[in-house]
């Protein structure tokens, strides 16, 4: 019911369709490798036939729309954390592509060969990234931070807030503690418009942190002062 | 043993009854005694002795309490202490440690130690009354025999603490008090008086009593927010040569005045006015918003010297000196740069003044002296922009004049002419020739009333001007315009007659000259630049202006400390950042917090990745 807005906002237009953020390749994109030399035409390397599948007609790299088709021979929401696991492994640049390089190398480093087989290595990795307590774990800490940054907007240092909370509910697993009740908090304090990069990495270490009745968060601590608000947000409620 | 039995009847006895015992007698019975075995001693006589004492004065002090005031209770606990003490010296062995000693102890325990909240509290007669009463030697009896008991000293401090504060709270919650800022400051600058006569007087000087008391006024001071405005009043008061009188509506002031203990008495001769500015820097000490009473401070005293209202530049200088002394030279850098203005200014007058007498003087027929202060941005309180408005024809000349040679002198300069902030003595001939100060505009607007005014058209005394034309022949804005023929015709001197007589001024009103103006003093002043204290409006207004600057200087602490610490861990940060800003002022945790964030989000800072509390400085 909080998350309607978000809800119904089409999820292409939510990650990957900004279209004022789609770079040209020529220069703008930094990670690009030097456009490959034209390979043969027919490869037998599976990771390269499935770059050729969904790469966009006119740019050498994976596009939005391959990245929609990909999600369909994965038989996987777009919405799914396991693309934003994949694009975590990928090294990915910029949000809703994956150029030529990323893709051959990481995919490679995945062992998969297919989107069958990459699909599972997915939900594997998804499941040793998020599943018991391995949110504690330092490799979860790397793609929780990496969601953040991978999300921004190209030139701006903070997140605006529908997409926060997008990515909460894609990146956090589902129970995990204070997720609901800060979506709340956010949802009816409209006054905020965004999160810091200090804000979004504090908030993994207060999920694990702070007890749900909080009876251990100190308001004099270091804790981002949007938290001493949300607590007070919460003592209220 | 009957020879202690006989001992302790004998010693109780005298106090019952007037009877002389044989001091000679006892004591040589008692150094047998000491001489036979100390632990003898100590098992069989002064044990049961201590006892009988102890009971003894449980009893008599609570009988002496009840049908005694507090002061009459500790007179007689003071003699009779006094003949106890001298009983003992006298009649036991002293060399036995702590039974001299100790046997006092009983005593005093049993006659004040035991009481002495009660005696404190007690009703009518307690600290509180003899406070009040400034009964000195009683309070000194009290303390004396306070300071004997374990916690008695202590007590007192806390009690006499307590008082003060209770008192200065008084004061500074007064509404009558809070609408009179030279009240509100003479006020308190009489109970400081008074605690500090206290504690000279009857507490020895002791110096938890002052760090208590001054810890109350820190409290008492911080209540009222408009304190550190009121403090740089009062000194702006006494610093122009005002007596101390308060304003019309509390005549009360001088009735308590004259209460014993605190008098502040009349301000006149020089060591007065320096003793009483010394006081209120006291006053001063205790704010924790000093960065406020800079900046009234700063207004107040550019007020005083732009007009030439400072009775004695020396005595300025004196207070800047104070200042510079508690609170560095940054604070009173400014000031003194406006002191150099005042004097540079003078130089640069008397050049001027010698260059047009070679000139221009004679020159128009005309002569206007020029009273020139230059000041230099940044070290003045900004004011509003002011207006360019037309100057007659004279006053522009030798305004363009002064200009000229100024900036021959300097080049590379820029002067704003801030025409508000001056004033004009101006020639008037009415029934008589009365000399009138008064500010530029008014000037401007008079001048058109003169033959070949502006509107004189051939009318000379009969000129008549609407507003508009006055607007239009001297630039004057509309707003401005209003409140200055406001003042020119319908306030306490009505130099110009307005057509309609209604009492708000129109744009489509007329003037003439009030041919019937007169008054008692030939040489007067139009406008009142004294300063005077805020609206409600005008305060909130500077509050929110200190507010914005403190920000920068949070943030400038923080980044001092982290880049002298490299890292540090949040708890540590906040206190070092206040102990650096606590001569300025006390900034809120949460406000420092965030400035902390802001200086992550800037990446000033970065939080540690193995402790979310601790802060490292990015270089």
């Amino acid at each position: 019911v909080l998350l309607s807005t978000v809800e119904q906002m089409p999820l292409k237009d939510l990650f990957y369709g900004r279209k004022k953020d789609k770079p040209a390749t020529t220069g703008s994109v930094p990670a690009a490798p030097p456009p490959v030399p034209p390979k043969p035409a027919v490869s037998k390397d599976p990771v390269v036939i499935m770059f050729e599948r969904y790469k966009e007609s006119d740019e050498d790299r994976i596009g939005p729309e391959g990245i929609l088709l990909l999600c369909q021979d994965m038989q996987i929401e777009p919405t799914d954390v396991k693309i934003l696991i994949l694009a975590w492994r990928l090294n990915a640049e910029t949000q809703g592509y994956f150029t030529r390089g990323e893709w051959t190398t990481g995919v490679s480093a995945l062992r998969a060969d297919s989107p069958s087989s990459l699909v599972s290595r997915l939900a594997s990795l998804d499941s040793q990234l998020r599943s018991g307590g391995a949110t504690r774990s330092p490799a979860f800490k790397e793609f929780y931070r990496f969601a953040f940054r991978f999300s921004r907007t190209m030139g701006q240092k903070g997140l605006e807030i529908d997409s926060v909370k997008a990515l909460l509910m894609i990146v956090m697993p589902p129970g995990h503690p204070h997720v609901h009740k800060l979506l709340e908090f956010l949802e009816s304090t409209p006054t905020i418009r965004g999160f810091n990069e200090d804000q979004w990495t504090s908030f993994l270490l207060f999920s694990h942190e702070i007890k749900e009745d909080l009876s251990n968060f100190d308001p004099d601590g270091a804790w981002p002062s949007i938290y001493d608000d949300y607590v007070t947000f919460c003592t209220k409620h | 043993m009957p020879a202690i039995a006989w001992s302790l009847s004998n010693w109780n006895g005298p106090r019952f009854r007037f009877r002389l015992i044989d001091r000679n007698l006892l004591r040589s019975m008692t150094f047998i005694l000491f001489e036979i075995g100390k632990d003898i001693y100590a098992e069989d006589f002064e044990k049961p002795f201590k006892e009988e004492m102890q009971l003894f004065y449980a009893y008599e002090s609570q009988a002496f309490l009840e049908a005694n005031s507090c002061p009459d209770y500790l007179k007689k606990v003071e003699a009779r202490l006094r003949e106890e003490y001298d009983r003992v010296h006298s009649c036991l062995p002293s060399d036995y440690a702590g039974g001299e000693g100790s046997i006092k102890q009983v005593a005093e325990h049993e006659l004040i130690g035991k009481h002495k909240e009660t005696l404190v509290d007690k009703d009518g007669s307690g600290l509180t009354r003899l406070l009040e009463d400034d009964k000195v030697d009683d309070l000194k009896r009290m303390y004396d025999l306070f300071s004997r008991v374990r916690g008695g000293g202590e007590l007192l401090e806390d009690r006499v603490a307590l008082f003060c504060l209770e008192k200065g709270k008084e004061i500074v919650l007064s509404t009558d008090n809070q609408a009179d800022p030279l009240l509100y400051v003479r006020k308190l600058l009489e109970l400081k008086e008074r605690m500090d006569h206290f504690v000279k007087e009857a507490f020895k000087g002791e110096r938890a009593f002052t760090n208590k008391t001054h810890r109350s006024f820190s409290e008492i001071l911080n209540l009222y927010a408009r304190s550190p405005e009121y403090i740089s009043l009062a000194m702006d008061n006494y610093l122009r040569g005002g007596k101390g009188s308060s304003s019309a509506g509390s005549r009360g002031g001088s009735a308590s005045s004259s209460k014993v203990g605190g008098t502040l008495g009349e301000v006149v001769t020089e060591e007065q006015v320096e003793a009483v500015l010394e006081k209120c820097l006291q006053l001063f000490r205790f704010l924790s918003e000093k960065d406020m009473f800079e900046r009234y401070y700063k207004q107040h005293l550019a007020k005083r010297l732009l007009y030439d209202r400072s009775q004695s530049e020396e005595m300025e200088r004196k207070v800047i000196q104070m200042l510079k002394t508690e609170c560095g030279y940054q604070f009173t850098a400014k000031l003194e740069g406006m002191f150099k203005d005042v004097g540079t200014s003078k130089d640069v007058q008397e050049r001027f003044g010698q260059l047009q007498q070679l000139h221009e003087r004679r020159e128009s027929g005309q002569i206007v002296d020029l009273q020139i202060k230059v000041l230099t941005t940044g070290y003045w309180p900004t004011t509003a922009s002011s207006q360019v408005y037309r100057l007659p024809a004279e006053v522009e000349a030798v305004r363009g004049s002064f200009e000229r040679f100024y900036l021959n002198q300097h080049n590379g300069r820029k002067l704003t002419w801030q025409l508000a902030q001056g004033s004009a003595d101006v020639k008037a001939k009415y029934d008589k020739v009365y000399q009138i100060n008064m500010p530029t505009q008014h000037m401007v607007v008079l001048m058109l009333f003169n033959e070949g005014g502006a509107g004189a058209a051939g009318g000379g005394e009969g000129a008549t001007l609407t507003l508009a034309e006055i607007e239009k022949a001297t630039g004057l804005s509309q707003s401005e315009l209003k409140r200055v023929m406001q003042s020119l015709a319908l306030s306490n001197f009505k130099l110009l007659s307005k057509e309609p007589k209604t009492k708000e001024v129109e744009a489509t009103d007329k003037f003439t000259v009030n041919k019937g103006f007169t008054n008692r003093m030939i040489k007067f002043k139009m406008s009142v630049v004294a300063a005077t204290k805020e609206t409600n409006e005008e305060h909130q207004a500077s509050r929110a202006k200190i507010q914005e600057d403190r920000g920068p200087q949070i943030d400038a602490a923080i980044v001092r400390v982290m880049k002298s610490r490299k890292t540090m861990n949040h708890n540590d940060l906040m206190v070092e950042v206040t102990k650096q800003l606590q001569s300025r002022f006390t900034p809120h945790p949460g406000d420092i917090k965030k400035r902390i964030e802001g200086l992550i989000g800037r990446e000033f800072l970065t939080r540690s990745t193995s402790a979310m509390n601790v802060y490292e400085y990015v270089a």
